[in-house]
């Protein structure tokens, strides 16, 4: 599946016609592949050699089988994202609650969304475009992977740029925190 | 904490320069220079101030384990304690990528100073080890773990400091430390780490502790102003785990809770939102979230709107920063209980005391965590475990005492409640030094 974004009534992304393709690639075989290196990932951290048993416990929610495939996923991706989009400068996987110790007991309780701050020279609608794509494509073949006809939201992605960081605001704020550092996954 | 001052105040000042401090503008500066200002407040003594300017012991420790596919890799990792004045150390190791020595002194420091104001018999410590969980299997990090207790052990004990969970460690991680000391002992020694399964030795009520220490808080400044819960409207930012159980509580005590936000969004309903309902379905939702979240009169909102949404109280339980310079006029609640831990920027601190509203600061208002690991402490050394309406009844006793204490305290120094939390915090820390005396 190859999706074109359309630029009309897009004035920042029109004047920035350098950054990314506006062919955006295909999105559904890199999906796959994203999911199947994904579940090899599992497989070795969690030590079961078969598939059917690390889908089980992704359906299941199973915390720790959950955290490596999206610890995974979230690696992936944000390479895909920064290989696309020249303005990417890094890619940060963070988790929140109020406290870290809190984040501690809240970690056992659920599975959760892959969150990803994406930090970029400028923010683009194609940009956007980008990560919308992924998020659907992801999000349609993990539900095919657990065997269900709901689209699962798989994945919370923030964008922030320079003045967000340097200001410290919103979830720019988060990349010179102590309290919730986020781990970074890829820098150009 | 009507210690003999005497030794404490009236003493000329001085400048301090500390080894240790390397002056990169980490955390610990900024640390460092709130004491500054708090000791200059206090008079404090050049001599206690110095003392607290340093940690009373730093251990760094390199690590070797054994990976799956069988090389070795050594990690860094570190254990800083920085006052024993009041008791044994308090403070949770975490695992990341980025920790190094200052951000963990810091961590330390302020781990003293919330014991402190809420008045538990502890010190404050911090941990941490440098290395990513994510790309670890869980024997790794049971192996690291492991290795690591061992490593700090000698500086470890029940009645000399006390690690807990923090950010990418767990219950389980704490079910290895407490393992690998018995092991190392001889004997069971549960006591040696909180935030343990309940299974062994962790204490009822502790995933709650934090959002219930978070109401009562709010309620006791309620009370203080002498306002009715059923007439006070809440909006609280972030449904994690804090989150969430405050909003549950403050609706069970009577509050109108009426905006949530999460990742996902907010929503927001003038009369009330049905918290249980919106439970069921944080519940019900894949990725536990707000999302999707509809009911009658319920609209969507943002964030950015939650945090100026017209409500009485607000509770920040997310993020940091998020009451900034730039929107600190437009948030129209009077009073904002800071649930997660820096929330509110220093220049959006100076806007708000400007317009008089009521912060209750994080040191203070997410403090019922750290009160409940006390209690969990208590329990194991006592060998005798409560009933989880015990706990928070005790938790309740502790937060309001020391939310009546911190009020006093501000009122009679003409500071706000985030100033006088930490004065408060310094003076008992110093109290406690200059009462033991120096030594030998």
């Amino acid at each position: 599946m190859t999706e074109v974004v359309s630029l009309s009534n897009n004035k920042s992304a029109a004047v920035h016609l350098s950054v990314p393709s506006l062919q955006l690639p295909d999105m559904t075989s890199a999906a796959e592949t994203m999911l199947s290196k994904a579940l090899d990932y599992c497989a070795q951290k969690v030590n079961v050699g078969d598939y059917e048993t690390i889908v089980k416990r992704l359906e299941s929610g199973d915390s720790l089988t959950s955290g490596f495939f999206q610890y995974s996923l979230a690696n992936q991706l944000a390479e895909y994202l920064g290989v696309l989009d020249e303005d990417i400068r890094a890619v940060y996987l963070y988790d929140y609650d109020a406290t870290p110790e809190d984040m501690a007991f809240a970690q056992l309780r659920q599975a959760s969304l892959i969150r990803l701050i994406v930090w970029t020279r400028r923010k683009t609608n194609a940009l956007q475009a980008l990560i919308a794509a992924a998020s659907r494509a992801l999000s349609d073949k993990y539900a095919g992977l657990v065997g269900t006809d709901e689209r699962k939201h798989v994945l919370d992605v923030q964008v922030i740029d320079d003045s967000d960081v340097n200001q410290r605001i919103g979830y720019g704020g988060l990349l010179s925190s102590v309290q919730y550092q986020p781990i970074r996954l890829w820098q150009r | 904490m009507q210690q003999p001052m005497i030794d404490l105040i009236a003493k000329p000042q001085a400048r301090l320069t500390v080894a240790g401090s390397d002056g990169r503008g980490s955390l610990w500066d900024t640390v460092l220079e709130q004491l500054d200002e708090v000791a200059e407040r206090l008079r404090l003594d050049p001599g206690i101030h110095a003392m607290l300017r340093q940690p009373e012991r730093e251990l760094s420790v390199a690590v070797p384990v054994m990976m799956d596919d069988g090389e070795i890799r050594v990690f860094t990792g570190y254990r800083v304690q920085h006052s024993s004045a009041r008791g044994p150390c308090k403070g949770g190791i975490r695992y990341h990528p980025d920790v190094d020595l200052n951000e963990v002194r810091a961590l330390a420091a302020l781990m003293t100073w919330k014991c402190a104001v809420v008045g538990l018999p502890y010190g404050g410590a911090k941990g941490g080890v440098q290395c990513d969980p994510r790309q670890m299997s869980e024997s790794e990090i049971c192996r690291l773990t492991r290795r690591f207790t061992a490593m700090i052990m000698p500086i470890l004990g029940p009645k000399r400091d006390i690690p807990a969970p923090d950010v990418n460690t767990n219950p389980q991680v704490m079910a290895w430390m407490a393992d690998t000391v018995s092991m190392l002992q001889g004997y069971a020694v549960p006591e040696i780490v909180t935030g343990k399964p309940v299974i062994l030795g962790g204490s009822l009520g502790r995933r709650e502790a934090t959002g219930r220490g978070l109401a009562i808080a709010t309620a006791e400044v309620l009370h203080r102003l002498g306002r009715a819960l059923a007439d006070t409207s809440v909006a609280v930012q972030g449904y994690g785990n804090v989150g969430s159980a405050a909003a549950t509580i403050l609706h069970e005590m009577g509050c109108r809770i009426v905006a949530l936000s999460d990742v996902s969004g907010g929503i927001f309903c003038q009369a009330g939102l049905d918290i249980p309902d919106v439970n069921r379905h944080v519940a019900s939702h894949p990725l536990h979230l707000l999302e999707g979240y509809q009911a009658p009169g319920v609209e969507a909102i943002s964030n950015e709107e939650l945090l100026t949404s017209d409500v009485d109280v607000l509770i920040p339980a997310a993020l940091e920063h998020q009451i900034r310079a730039d929107n600190a006029a437009a948030v129209r609640a009077r009073i904002i209980v800071e649930g997660a831990n820096g929330p509110t920027t220093r220049e959006a601190d100076a806007i708000l005391n400007d317009r008089n509203v009521i912060v209750v600061p994080d040191i203070l208002a997410n403090a019922g965590g750290v009160v409940v690991s006390y209690l969990e402490w208590v329990q194991d050394l006592q060998n005798y475990f409560w009933g989880e309406t015990e706990v928070n009844s005790r938790l309740q006793d502790i937060m309001v005492r020391s939310l009546n204490e911190v009020w006093d305290y501000s009122q009679a120094h003409q500071v706000p409640l985030r100033l006088g939390a930490t004065m408060l915090a310094v003076e008992r820390v110093a109290t406690a030094i200059s009462t033991r005396g120096l030594f030998p």
